[in-house]
């Protein structure tokens, strides 16, 4: 697989297509759809909270469950688990 | 020669009825075309990667053979050959992000139109997906591990998530398929 030859392809398609034209390609695939009555744009964003809080119960579960010493917030130089997750995320990495 | 090194060249297994076996030796596979495919319109064979793929075709078969009255099958051997920026593979994560995100832009672009997809049975809508992906991502083979549900498991009325074989999806199979290096490597009574 050459995955950015492909990525490539679709961000052309991506850029230049319409919300209609995708309805219209995918009726062409044979595919039927049903109308929502209302739109609402749902943000499937993956940042958390920089503090998230959580119930006692949490929290003493996590305080048994983590390693707090072996990780690390991030720094610049540090590698990152998930490289691709946008800003607004708690990331860590393993402190060396 | 010097071998083109953008070309990969893929072994595949395809169980089905024998007079279909001897039909496709002499004019090679052809697209199977629907809205239950697993990974859209194409030819599919099981091969290297999880389990042993000449087993497998031959379960199919067999688990086939139940359903369509058929009384002798034939496991066919072909050999793929792709340019690799044809390949979608989705057993490796980059893979599967450019399958999750097509995925997230479609139904995005969709509900922007206050439609959503009206599918009879979810399993397959990632057939469409797939498809469309296919089109208009030069996309001519897909990899997969999946989880089949051969005879023995539909008697036992067993269902997984967890794959127990490898999948190629090949469209364009006069082009993709090199009709010379078809062959049937078993066959006989169900």
């Amino acid at each position: 697989m050459n995955a950015e030859i492909i990525k490539r392809k679709l961000a052309e398609y991506y850029n230049q297509v319409t919300p209609e034209q995708v309805v219209a390609e995918f009726e062409a695939l044979g595919v039927e759809f049903v109308e929502i009555l209302e739109f609402s744009e749902i943000q499937f964003d993956l940042a958390l909270p920089l503090s998230p809080e959580f119930n006692n119960g949490f929290e003493s579960w996590a305080e048994d469950f983590l390693v707090k010493d072996q990780m690390a917030p991030i720094t610049s130089d540090a590698p990152k688990f998930f490289p691709s997750e946008g800003a607004g995320n708690t990331q860590y990495a393993m402190a060396a | 020669m010097k071998e083109d090194v953008s070309i990969s060249h893929l072994r595949g297994w395809h169980g089905t009825e024998e007079k279909d076996a001897e039909e496709i030796l002499k004019v090679n596979f052809e697209e199977s075309l629907g809205d239950t495919h697993w990974l859209g319109n194409g030819v599919y064979f099981f091969t290297t990667g999880v389990g042993a793929p000449l087993s497998h075709a031959l379960n199919w078969a067999k688990s086939e053979a139940n359903k369509r009255k058929i009384t002798r099958y034939a496991i066919l051997n072909a050999e793929i050959c792709v340019n690799k920026e044809c390949i979608l593979d989705l057993i490796e994560n980059a893979g599967l992000d450019i399958f999750n995100e097509h995925r997230e832009f479609v139904l995005r672009q969709i509900r922007l139109q206050k439609k959503a997809f009206k599918i009879p049975n979810e399993e397959y809508s990632d057939s469409k997906v797939i498809e469309h992906l296919k089109q208009k991502g030069g996309v001519e083979v897909v990899v997969c591990n999946m989880y089949v549900r051969f005879l023995k498991d539909r008697i036992e009325k067993i269902r997984s998530q967890i794959p127990n074989c490898t999948f190629l999806c090949v469209s364009n199979p006069s082009e993709n398929i090199t009709p010379d290096t078809i062959t049937i490597v078993a066959r006989g009574n169900i």
